[in-house]
């Protein structure tokens, strides 16, 4: 709706249901508003300079520019509440999407191992540091190195573990449970009424 | 009886320096086995070669009578080498993938059948088998060690695989978790799996184990026989480096 919607009224009123969507899930209001606003909806904002001077028209620019805030902080406050093993579930809808989906699970699961080791290391050396910290750059060197193989070890030993249970790259399907209910249907319907009427009270 | 594996002067070695030095065994189906040694013995590396996961050895392998080697290995996954045998890492933590407990049980599974409703029910078994149907919908990332312990067993039942390999599956449990592991393990021998395992933990050799075999430091086969005469042989464990003078059995 805030994608279509050339209403600033509308944009506001969406901007404020998402902070306070965003406040009730007591996420970082001031992160969320820097992320969201300082880098995507700016450059957004600097490619319509051009279009602005052409047509000596500031409006359009500053409506694409809060859509495309407003879409991020609406996707970001979405992520924040959602179970990150659900999160792309529903894309398995789209058939095609099923590799791909399951790829960016691998990743973010990766990701997350990563970050534990990351936050072990870097714990590991506290624990030992006493004092000042010395040999600084030695020390982000190693943990570099250290991380790179981690990284490698991890893919390894998942390929393996894949592999071992009958994986064949050759072979590739899975299939994710997708059941859409009730509740969710009549989500998507109220959805699109409102942007119907969205339109027709524009 | 008829031997699930055998194994001829398998040698196995990194950069010249030998891992496994001429290990000679027969693993007799239905039958329990644990590979007891010290640290860096060789317990994984055999384990991976049985497993399939490592090829590139001197020597003979064969799984019955098909021989196991880098060029009949293909022939051996297509014909569901993984459908036979189950492998469960020593590192727990890496071998899950995916990220909820039904996705990492189903995911076996998947490889093998396309009726999803076949696949749920299966998961479910083999969940409620091992005490985890309640975690299904769980986040594998928050589960303690012992759940995880749970799952990565579950995933490799899930395939319902006739031979077991479990690279030390009792590292970092505590006991009750030993001895639950221990009973499973017992009752899945007694449907007539051949069970392979590596272990630190005495407690789980004697409730489990049929056979032992005792790998030495310098990477060889020392002994292998029943466990009860391998454990009773004080002076054999301490040239193994397992135990030391002071260790009571």
């Amino acid at each position: 709706m805030v994608s279509v919607s050339d209403s600033i009224l509308f944009l506001a009123v969406a901007f404020t249901f998402v902070l306070v969507v965003a406040a009730i899930s007591k996420a970082d209001i001031k992160a969320l508003i820097v992320s969201s606003w300082a880098f995507v909806p700016l450059v957004t904002f600097i490619i319509s300079i051009p279009y602005m001077l052409i047509t000596k028209s500031v409006m359009p620019a500053v409506l694409q520019v809060l859509k495309t805030g407003i879409i991020i902080m609406t996707g970001e406050v979405v992520i924040y509440n959602s179970r990150i093993d659900r999160l792309f579930k529903p894309f398995s809808f789209f058939g095609g999407l099923k590799e791909f989906i399951w790829l960016v699970e691998l990743t973010i699961r990766n990701i997350f191992v990563l970050l534990h080791t990351i936050t072990d290391i870097l714990f590991a050396k506290k624990i030992r540091t006493v004092g000042v910290s010395r040999n600084r750059l030695d020390f982000v060197k190693s943990m570099i190195r250290a991380i790179a193989q981690k990284t490698i070890y991890i893919s390894e030993v998942t390929y393996v573990s894949m592999k071992t249970r009958g994986f064949s790259s050759g072979n590739v399907k899975f299939v994710y449970r997708f059941k859409v209910t009730i509740s969710e249907l009549l989500l998507v319907f109220l959805l699109i009424i409102m942007s119907i009427m969205e339109r027709i009270l524009k | 009886m008829s031997a699930v594996f055998t194994g001829k002067n398998i040698t196995y070695r990194v950069n010249n320096k030998t891992i496994l030095d001429s290990a000679n065994f027969e693993i007799e189906k239905g039958k329990a086995y644990a590979l007891v040694g010290c640290n860096g013995s060789g317990k994984t590396t055999l384990m991976k070669i049985l497993s399939g996961i490592i090829l590139d050895f001197e020597g003979e392998l064969y799984f019955y009578d098909k021989k196991v080697d880098k060029t009949s290995f293909d022939e051996l996954f297509k014909n569901g080498f993984y459908k036979k045998v189950g492998y469960m890492f020593q590192e727990t933590e890496l071998q899950l993938f995916n990220l909820t407990v039904f996705d990492e049980i189903a995911f076996g599974p998947r490889q093998f059948m396309n009726d999803e409703r076949k696949i749920q029910k299966r998961v479910l078994e083999v969940a409620k088998f091992l005490g985890i149907d309640n975690l299904l919908e769980s986040d594998i990332l928050t589960l303690s060690g012992g759940e995880k312990k749970r799952v990565a067993l579950a995933s490799i039942l899930a395939n319902n695989p006739e031979v077991l390999i479990l690279d030390e599956p009792t590292n970092d449990l505590d006991p009750r978790s030993i001895r639950f592991f221990a009973t499973i393990l017992k009752q899945l021998k007694d449907v007539g799996k051949t069970i392979i395992v590596s272990t630190h933990h005495f407690d789980l050799l004697f409730r489990l184990a049929d056979y032992t075999i005792l790998l030495s430091p310098d990477h060889r086969i020392l002994k292998i026989g029943t466990t009860k005469e391998i454990l009773e042989d004080k002076n054999l464990l301490i040239e193994a480096e397992v135990i030391d003078e002071e260790f009571e059995v």
